[in-house]
């Protein structure tokens, strides 16, 4: 062992000013670490309390203006300016661009004011404004990414029924009410006359002469979805996939039995890749989202420690994500 | 400080722009909008130098702005207030409702469109169409493309009285996808992948080469190469 312990020996002769000068020095020590710390924690404080001490004295080229170390684009500025006043930027008044100018630089002292008032907390239009930038940009890369020509065929390939036209059915609805004196089985027996008239040939004008029978509409070239729509389910089901020309058997609803005369039924052709790759794309780009998001939360759910209350932990599951801005 | 706009009036500025346009064009737009800037119709990607613009009049700011910014990119100051509905859907429009149309309105619609090539003989759909344009509960389509249907390049709708096809060829079977199955592209905001500089020399490029009427492309053709080989 060298001389760790010397201090604590007998010093020899002389040494004890050294000993008193080395006491005086580490109380200096400690007084000028003591002002330094001071100092330090003034200039913090400054830096802390007064943003304009870290602002910089500089504006790089392509800024107008820089608040507190943020950057004001010119490009924003001349855009933001020609918005306003719906003229050129290089026939702008020098009044209208200090203008322009000056409200920018206001627009970004009130954000950064509400970023310091944490309105994210309090307000209900700063929190929707939030989850809108923070799912756009979280779905930015998807949104404009370029998905292969391989990956489309292959979504394209494995999903036939999806990117064919849409059906277009042109169809008579005929109904024989139930009520006025009339039994259920009556109108049923009637319903069945009037399917087995027309597929006999008849008209419908020979049929609605005969039969106590009303035309209730006539579907004039419905795409599917509208005539599932205006038929009502049970009856679409009954009717959309039949051939032009044929006749329905007598569907019952509530207000008696339908039997409907397809005039025309032009069943979903498969679209070429090429006319659906539109389509195909943006399918693409839905689902990508849909993965991208429900990682994008899982991985915040992970960081982030939720507390449920007790009423509801049990029964409380994350659900999917479900679409862009479905913020409640 | 030069402004966008008042570049092309600087031929050094030009001159140091274009080069390094190119080359950043090259790597980050050519893959869609082809090394001849004329993009792929099928797809929707515009043909960038032929006089015709969706957003904006073709000033070196507005396709600055785009190339920054994007459209239906994801940021909140890109393009993106308005697209096409889909109208022969359920739903033809997320942000608001919205009528479908029947595959004869459609139709209708599409013969009035095709009438400004004189391509259209039915008269009488041409007359519906043009109703069914300017109606304001159903179809609404002046709503973005104005009552001429010459289009608004403020919110990105197009000119449909042109022969200029965004999507396609412009036949029939074209247009009456669109209107069916709705549109809506997009293009990526570059601002945080590029430096500024690189952005606006890209538009200086873009900008050089449209083919004007009366005007002289500029010398730095997408095939040719610079005074320094590049």
């Amino acid at each position: 062992m060298t001389d760790h312990n010397a201090s604590s020996q007998t010093p020899p002769d002389g040494s004890s000013n050294f000993l008193r000068a080395d006491k005086v020095s580490r109380t200096r020590s400690m007084l000028l670490y003591g002002i330094g710390t001071l100092i330090g924690l003034i200039i913090g404080g400054i830096g802390l309390f007064n943003a304009r001490g870290t602002t910089t004295n500089v504006v790089p080229p392509q800024n107008v203006a820089m608040v507190n170390n943020v950057p004001v684009l010119r490009s924003d500025f001349e855009t933001q300016l020609e918005t306003e006043t719906g003229i050129p930027f290089s026939q702008a008044s020098k009044e209208e661009r200090l203008r322009v100018l000056d409200e920018m630089v206001r627009e970004e002292l009130m954000v950064q004011r509400g970023l310091e008032l944490d309105f994210a907390e309090t307000d209900q239009a700063a929190r929707n404004a939030l989850y809108s930038a923070v799912e756009q940009q979280a779905l930015a890369e998807v949104t404009t990414s370029r998905p292969t020509e391989e990956e489309l065929m292959k979504q394209y390939e494995q999903n036939p029924e999806r990117y064919a036209t849409e059906g277009i059915l042109t169809s008579h609805n005929l109904l024989v009410p139930v009520g006025d004196g009339r039994s259920d089985d009556e109108a049923k027996a009637i319903a069945t006359q009037v399917a087995e008239a027309l597929r006999g040939g008849s008209s419908l004008e020979d049929v609605t002469a005969k039969f106590p029978v009303m035309e209730e509409k006539f579907y004039d070239e419905d795409f599917y979805f509208a005539a599932k729509i205006h038929m009502g389910d049970v009856l679409y089901e009954a009717v959309y996939d039949l051939d032009a020309g044929t006749v329905s058997d007598p569907v019952k609803l509530d207000d008696g039995y339908h039997v409907v005369q397809v005039v025309n039924n032009q069943k979903p052709r498969p679209l070429t890749y090429e006319h659906a790759r539109s389509q195909v794309l943006n399918d693409y780009r839905t689902q990508q989202q849909a993965r991208l998001m429900n990682n994008t939360l899982q991985f915040l759910r992970n960081r982030s420690k939720i507390l449920i209350a007790d009423d509801y932990k049990n029964d409380y599951v994350p659900q999917p994500y479900p679409g862009t801005g479905s913020n409640p | 400080m030069a402004t966008p706009d008042s570049i092309p009036g600087q031929p050094e500025l030009v001159e140091y722009a274009l080069p390094i346009g190119k080359k950043a064009y090259a790597g980050n737009c050519a893959e869609c909008h082809g090394t001849d800037l004329k993009g792929q119709p099928a797809r929707g990607i515009p043909n960038l130098i032929d006089n015709d613009f969706l957003y904006g009049t073709g000033r070196l700011s507005d396709i600055e702005r785009v190339i920054m910014y994007g459209i239906r990119s994801g940021s909140s100051k890109g393009w993106d207030l308005a697209s096409m509905p889909a109208f022969g859907t359920p739903k033809p429009y997320s942000r608001y409702e919205l009528a479908s149309l029947s595959p004869g309105e459609i139709d209708d619609l599409v013969a009035y469109l095709r009438s400004f090539q004189n391509l259209v003989e039915d008269q009488d759909a041409v007359k519906r169409g043009e109703e069914l344009f300017r109606a304001y509960k159903k179809g609404v389509c002046w709503d973005c493309h104005a009552t001429d249907a010459m289009g608004d390049s403020a919110i990105g709708a197009p000119n449909l009285t042109d022969p200029v096809w965004l999507y396609g060829d412009g036949s029939a079977e074209w247009i009456r996808d669109s209107i069916t199955y709705g549109l809506s592209g997009s293009c990526p905001a570059f601002v945080d992948q590029l430096p500024v500089a690189a952005i606006r020399s890209i538009a200086v490029y873009v900008h050089s080469l449209i083919d004007r009427p009366g005007q002289r492309t500029a010398a730095l053709a997408p095939g040719s190469t610079d005074s320094t080989g590049r």
